[in-house]
């Protein structure tokens, strides 16, 4: 235990090997997700109840959200989930610049996706298509209606929040590889940096269709 | 290399292209059946399969749960579980519910026999008796 | 094996709590004995309030009528009183002082997965409570710690810094819940499978799993009270298409399997006191285990018991009061093997097996009126009335918190290396245990009889009971101030306690008390179950002094 964590700087005291560490830290940051898929699963249930009692009003409302921006930044976002996990292979081969370097696409990427969502929420904000009691569109009105846009705007909101927080992970993890913190036998942070960026990619895969197409 | 733990070949470049251009084919899949004209249940239900194909690669491939999967694999189904628990029994409260206990003018309300608009619950303004507005409805 | 614990010169430095010195050294510590006696001091701190709450809630209720305070101030009595005992004790304490400072003991490793964040939940729990506690005392929420809508989303309180408070709490819960798991995983010493692992570990893997899965649920349906409360974006308003039961829903699927958090960790302690004071292993190891692991999922099937007489469909009610009972099975395993296992038992009387039998008593009382209660037809008359009230103070104060005293005592010398005073503990133990039963049981006679709760006035005829209530709690406060006054008094002039004064067979024994920083010299090599009694070589079960 001691001899090892000797000649390995990363390795903490009470871990008997590096090996043992990462599946540690790859298991906790599964964990972590998976409160994350619980949190968003809240909204997910008023979605699928609100739907279920207003399924006109919501396949009318959904028509005002704007597909060919949502598909976009789908693709935006699985492109993303690629460069990701490109960065974390190069990560694993001990070329930090390439890593660096991918990181920093996916980071773009994120702002092209968060640039987009703005113009999206700009445009319901100038139509009056905003939650709840500030719903004034004229254009469509009834039972459902503005609670669509309730959970539009939640929903993607908190998804927005993520992906934020997605980029300031990739930023700091990506900081630390230019620095030259990671080798072929240490990396883990790139991959759990990873993993959070691919969750805030599949809850949008589900996020998509179900605003936007349905 | 990560150690020797990992018995697969690891996953290169080449595999992730192809992982992501199936994803990319997925969504312009979902996009198109948006545009047929299906029933409002096949509809819901092709979506929903595409999203779960599209979030199977991203989780098996670019999270390396096919490689290195175990006790993640089990942390992820589980955590699945309980959300098609959780959206499944609420589903099934609304759904069975006597009519007037769910919000007013939804699905499972039939003709409106009284005339009294319950007021938005923020404002102090007292009930109208008017009767209440059709709904629009296509 | 283990290393000789009886020689500290077996080790290369101090126990613990001398390693490093200075409020400082506390304050930035990784260490997860350290982390555990910090939860301690916190947790306690929390009981005497939200107790203190509690006794201002007898005090009104003494009399019909307004006593000491008005309705309003009632409603936020019982609040404060709620949501104090649940976030800031009943959830954290057990884990948070007996799950940090013993799993990795009884793992033979060196400290939890992540120390960085298991300090970092210390952090957290403090800014959440503070928070909590500020915003309760700022403004006065009065929605009683369930926050219901549409109460909760149109009342002039200000409920929002309590919300907040509670998100926070829950993310230092749920950071605990993923480093337990990750640590009974991965820091398992060579030879410890898992059937070898000690019942109290089960259990706490079991709360851990439930942390992490239902905790964020309750997270994100607070965050939505509070925005709907400060921005009206109608989620649970009718006028806008919402459902106000929808919440109720969402704020049950965790607040249920969140009883279980409660219990399972008490559950924890109770296997390893009955098998340290029987001297004898478990009767039916794998079935306490696996019944943890069936409570952690049942639970999450029961929550509609809550919404009987909410609005929800006749359908769901009953599946939900079928599925309730279900859950019941697991807990009657484990009494049944509890009581088994003292067949035949040496038996050792001291506090910690006292309190034992009273958890024993009340989780079984407890118990049985909760599965009462999911019979819906007789939920519809005792739904918000004292019933209830009595058969979670049952679970709540008579099982959890019996749980809690017993691992305090038994583990008191390890952590601390003092014995407390038996004759002042088996007093305490009778007072709190007679004290209970003088406060609660006639809230179920109250109940039956149809006193409402949350009430701060009752008709005439309820009086007398009310007043038999209040003394029983005086009678109970009494006796946990007791028990905190011969307890820190015994920090100072206790004896001092050998590695192992009870003669237990668990793993944690295998140290002195207090044990050392790295908690083992070198990582042991376990080739036994737990508890194995039967088996001891001579000379290795030192008998209780």
């Amino acid at each position: 235990m001691q001899a090892e964590a000797a000649g390995t700087p990363n390795l903490a005291h009470h871990f008997p090997s590096l090996e043992q560490q990462e599946h540690a830290a790859r298991m906790g940051m599964w964990l972590f997700l998976s409160t994350e898929i619980l949190l968003f699963t809240v909204l997910f249930t008023a979605y699928a109840v609100y739907r279920f009692l207003f399924p006109v009003g919501f396949e009318d409302a959904s028509k005002l959200a704007h597909v060919a921006m949502g598909a976009t930044n789908t693709v935006v976002l699985i492109t993303s989930s690629l460069t990701v996990a490109l960065a974390i292979y190069y990560a694993r081969q001990g070329e930090s610049r390439k890593t660096v370097a991918l990181l920093a696409i996916t980071i773009a990427f994120g702002a092209v996706f968060m640039v987009l969502k703005g113009f999206e929420y700009y445009h319901h904000f100038v139509e009056g298509q905003l939650p709840g009691k500030y719903y004034h569109f004229e254009g469509l009105q009834g039972p459902g209606v503005s609670m669509y846009f309730t959970l539009y705007f939640l929903m993607t909101g908190l998804h927005g929040i993520h992906v934020l927080i997605g980029m300031g992970v990739l930023a700091w993890v990506a900081a630390r590889a230019a620095r030259g913190d990671f080798s072929r036998s240490y990396s883990t942070p790139v991959e759990l940096g990873g993993l959070y960026w691919h969750l805030v990619d599949l809850i949008w895969i589900f996020l998509f269709p179900l605003l936007y197409l349905l | 290399m990560a150690g020797p733990s990992h018995a697969h070949k690891e996953f290169g470049p080449v595999q992730y292209l192809l992982v992501w251009a199936v994803l990319l084919v997925l969504t312009a899949a979902t996009v198109a059946v948006w545009k047929t004209h299906m029933s409002y249940g096949a509809r819901i239900t092709v979506a929903l399969t595409i999203a779960t194909a599209k979030a199977g690669l991203v989780a098996l491939f670019f999270m390396h749960l096919w490689e290195h999967g175990g006790v993640n694999r089990l942390v992820m189904a589980t955590s699945l579980l309980f959300v098609v628990l959780l959206i499944g029994l609420v589903l099934a409260d609304n759904a069975t519910r006597f009519q007037y206990a769910n919000p007013p003018y939804s699905e499972s309300w039939s003709e409106v026999p009284f005339r009294v608009v319950p007021p938005p619950m923020q404002d102090q303004s007292p009930p109208s008796i008017e009767a209440p507005a059709a709904p629009k409805r296509h | 094996m283990f290393p000789s614990p009886a020689s500290e010169a077996s080790y290369n430095s101090p126990n613990y709590l001398n390693a490093e010195k200075g409020v400082r050294s506390w304050l930035t510590t990784l260490d997860h004995k350290r982390i555990a006696v910090m939860y301690l001091g916190l947790v306690v701190a929390a009981f005497a309030l939200g107790g203190f709450f509690a006794m201002l809630i007898r005090i009104e209720l003494l009399t019909p009528g307004p006593t000491i305070m008005d309705a309003m101030t009632y409603n936020r009595m019982f609040t404060l009183h709620g949501v104090i005992m649940i976030f800031l004790f009943m959830i954290p304490a057990i884990p948070g002082v007996f799950g940090n400072f013993f799993l990795p003991l009884m793992l033979g490793a060196e400290d939890v997965a992540f120390p960085r964040i298991n300090l970092f939940t210390v952090y957290l729990y403090l800014i959440g409570a503070a928070i909590a506690v500020w915003g309760m005392i700022q403004g006065g929420t009065d929605t009683g710690w369930t926050f219901y809508t549409p109460y909760s989303t149109t009342t002039v309180t200000t409920v929002a810094p309590v919300l907040l408070g509670a998100f926070i709490l829950g993310m230092s819960s749920i950071l605990t819940g993923v480093n337990f798991i990750v640590t009974i995983h991965t820091l398992r010493a060579p030879g410890l499978t898992w059937m070898r692992l000690p019942l109290f570990v089960w259990a706490i893997y079991a709360t851990s799993i439930i942390q992490v899965l239902a905790t964020p649920v309750l997270g994100m349906t607070l965050l939505l009270v509070a925005v709907e409360k400060a921005f009206g974006f109608g989620i649970f308003d009718p006028a806008r298409g919402g459902d106000p039961i929808l919440f109720q829903h969402l704020f049950w699927f965790y607040s249920h399997p969140a009883v279980y958090i409660m219990v399972l960790p008490a559950m924890a302690v109770v296997s390893e006191v009955v098998q340290a004071f029987a001297r004898k292993n478990i009767f039916g190891y794998k079935a306490v285990a696996f019944s943890s692991l069936g409570i952690a999922f049942v639970g999450f099937f029961v929550w509609g018991h809550h919404l009987f007489t909410s609005g929800q469909s006749t359908f769901a009610s009953g599946v939900f009061g079928v599925l309730s009972m279900f859950v019941g099975i697991f807990t009657a395993v484990k009494v049944f093997n509890w009581t088994a296992t003292l067949y035949k038992g040496a038996i050792h009387v001291a506090a910690p097996f006292i309190y034992f039998l009273g958890f024993l008593y009340f989780l079984m009382f407890g118990g049985l009126t909760g599965i009462a209660l999911s019979t819906v037809s007789l939920d519809v008359h005792w739904q918000d009335t004292y019933f209830v009230v009595a058969h979670f103070h049952f679970i709540m104060v008579g099982a959890t918190i019996m749980a809690f005293l017993a691992g305090l005592h038994y583990w008191w010398p390890k952590m601390f290396g003092r014995m407390y005073s038996e004759r002042w503990a088996l007093a305490a133990a009778v007072l709190v245990i007679l004290g209970f039963n003088a406060t609660f049981i006639p809230q179920f006679l109250l109940g039956n009889m149809g006193m409402p709760r949350r009430y701060y006035s009752y008709p005439e005829q309820f009086w007398p009971l009310n007043v038999a209530s209040t003394a029983g709690a005086s009678l109970l406060a009494f006796g946990f101030i007791i028990v905190l006054v011969y307890l820190i008094v015994s920090l100072v002039s206790g004896r001092v306690a050998g590695p192992n004064p009870w003669g237990s067979r668990g793993y944690e024994w295998n140290t002195p008390s207090p044990p050392n920083v790295l908690n083992f010299p070198e990582t042991p090599i376990i080739t036994r179950g737990a508890h194995e009694y039967q088996d001891a070589p001579a000379g290795e079960v030192t008998h209780a002094s």
